[in-house]
């Protein structure tokens, strides 16, 4: 039964969605925001350079990471206590409860995420917006991000509690250095991580020479951006099919 | 109405909670299910809702596999979930409030149901903070939401006190009678249900043992059906009745004059009750249903036996 994605099945999803957000995440949504508050300030005293927004991006960003592997245990929680029962039983379909959880735990910590770089700079200096270098830095970041999330989803809806947690903070914490290590003593591996952290990737590229052999961050980039893509379609097959 | 037609269901792990159940149950009425602990009760009505795919076999609801079908098939059922799985930390009324968003009835709605199960007055409650069988209630008011044609009640009156209980049970009959809508209560409490319960299906270890309506069952599993008989002239009553063939025994209790009878002849009692009462031997009399106890003793005990 596919169903092209029609008006109603949007409400349904902002609707639950911002169920969600407002009565079970009013956790996520103050971190996020500090997050975002942090995050401007970097961006502003970083300008005019963008190298340093660059770099100096990335403790927000992983910040955001371990945020989102945290509440994602929630998804996990409430698929193991029965609670979404609840909201299928009122109609939402699994299809619609799964993407409020993608617009929550993915979309909204990618759009708060631009906006804290965007939005300052657009202000101070938004002769800077026609940097090439700034929408780049957004592509890869977003793109991490959503590679990311999608990884833990499916784990997630495996009810796999203590996998997500590993996992999410091993690709938060281990990855970078599991990347810089490849790059000096296995050099071919790096871009098969890089695949899973476009974003850590794109910014080693550009430190290190030894890099320089390995495919091109964009090309990097294409190849997780497909991997999104099969694993957000391998996760909504996988919630059709969830005994719930 | 609710067509199963050898349902097998096997869980991750190879718990097999269901091994080819079959059963209908028709439009209208209310249906209990019985069964001992990890029976497959619970497994039956998530399947009821397509919460469970079955590994073999065929579920139908209105035609439609519920699995298949989801929202059809559930934006037209309410269900109590057996366990309290309620968010904490959200109050009753932005919950209530949401699953009527969700299910397209207007929050007016919301009123109405808290105001059927008796909590209105904690609508500004976290649930957290509300005792466990004012959470039942919650879950008995989300399942009314929007007027749905079938119900499925998992345990219902678990964790109510008495008086709760009753006032449920009697919110159950006054839905059934008055808006028709169509009832299934699971339950290990047999008493309760003799009351309201008006067909049956039996289960065990996954399989169905039984299932009709209760007096098809009483006709089966019953020996002897028993009228209760109220009369000015006890004593004389029960001489006329002794010489019938049919009746069984007679107990005398004050004014009342309990009657047993072969299930196959309730209808030449009835009729002969009715000469009777012409006659001004009779005041009034009933039919005692309390066998629904004696059903599940035969139908699953000898299973076990
Ligand atoms: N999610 C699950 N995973 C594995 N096994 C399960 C699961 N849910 C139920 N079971 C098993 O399936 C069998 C039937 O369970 P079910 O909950 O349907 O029984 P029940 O009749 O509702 O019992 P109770 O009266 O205790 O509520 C039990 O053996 C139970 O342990
Ligand atoms: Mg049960």
């Amino acid at each position: 039964m596919r169903r092209s994605l029609d008006l109603a099945m949007v409400r349904e999803v902002l609707t639950h969605a911002s169920y969600v957000m407002d009565q079970l995440l009013r956790g996520f949504v103050v971190v996020v925001c500090l997050l975002a508050a942090f995050q401007s300030f970097a961006t502003i005293a970083s300008l005019p350079y963008v190298e340093n927004l660059k770099m100096g991006s990335v403790i927000t960003f992983i910040g955001m990471l371990a945020y989102v592997t945290f509440q994602m245990t929630s998804l996990v929680e409430e698929l193991g206590r029965g609670e979404a029962m609840l909201y299928l039983a009122h109609g939402l379909t699994k299809r619609c409860y799964l993407a409020s959880w993608i617009l929550i735990l993915c979309v909204v910590p990618i759009v708060v995420f631009v906006l804290s770089i965007v939005v300052p700079i657009a202000i101070i200096a938004p002769s800077l917006l026609n940097n090439v270098e700034i929408p780049t830095l957004i592509a890869y970041t977003v793109l991490h991000l959503a590679t990311f999330s999608s990884i833990l989803f499916l784990l997630a809806l495996s009810k796999r509690r203590g996998l997500v947690v590993a996992l999410g903070m091993a690709m938060t914490f281990l990855l970078p250095i599991a990347l810089s290590l490849a790059t000096y003593y296995f050099t071919s591996l790096a871009p098969i991580l890089g695949i899973v952290c476009p974003y850590y990737y794109y910014l080693t590229y550009e430190t290190s020479s030894k890099l320089r052999i390995c495919p091109s961050p964009p090309s990097i980039g294409l190849a997780s951006l497909v991997l999104t893509m099969i694993l957000i379609y391998a996760c909504f097959v996988k919630v059709k099919k969830l005994d719930v | 109405m609710i067509e199963f037609v050898d349902v097998y269901k096997v869980y991750k792990g190879g718990v097999v909670a269901l091994q080819g159940a079959s059963f209908t149950v028709p439009s209208g009425t209310l249906a209990c299910l019985l069964g001992p602990n990890g029976a497959g009760k619970t497994t039956t009505m998530k399947l009821i809702m397509g919460f469970l795919r079955p590994s073999s076999g065929t579920v139908k609801v209105w035609g439609l596999e519920p699995w298949i079908y989801e929202k059809e098939v559930r934006s037209r059922i309410g269900f109590l979930p057996e366990r309290p799985i309620y968010p904490s930390n959200v109050r009753v009324y932005t919950f209530l409030k949401h699953l009527a968003n969700l299910r397209r009835v207007p929050v007016s709605d919301v009123h109405r149901v808290s105001k059927l199960v008796g909590i209105e007055h904690l609508l500004d409650r976290e649930i957290k903070t509300l005792s466990r069988g004012y959470v039942q209630r919650v879950g008995i008011a989300q399942a009314l939401l929007g007027d749905p044609e079938l119900l499925l009640l998992d345990e219902p009156t678990a964790n109510l006190d008495p008086r709760a209980r009753r006032e449920i049970l009697e919110l159950v009959k006054v839905l059934h009678r008055d808006l028709g809508v169509t009832i299934i209560i699971s339950s290990h409490i047999i008493p309760e249900l003799q009351e309201v319960a008006r067909y049956a299906i039996f289960i065990d270890r996954g399989k169905v043992l039984d299932h009709g309506s209760l007096e098809e069952l009483a006709r089966k599993y019953v020996a002897n059906a028993i009228y209760v008989i109220e009369s000015s002239r006890p004593r004389d009553l029960a001489i006329e009745l002794l010489k019938k063939d049919y009746v069984r025994g007679i107990y005398v209790h004050d004014d009342r004059v309990e009657v047993h009878v072969d299930m196959d002849r309730v209808n030449d009692l009835e009729e002969y009750i009715k000469e009777l009462a012409g006659r001004g031997m009779v005041k009034s009399y009933s039919f005692r249903t309390a066998y629904l106890g004696e059903i599940y003793e035969k139908i699953v005990g000898s299973s076990h036996g």
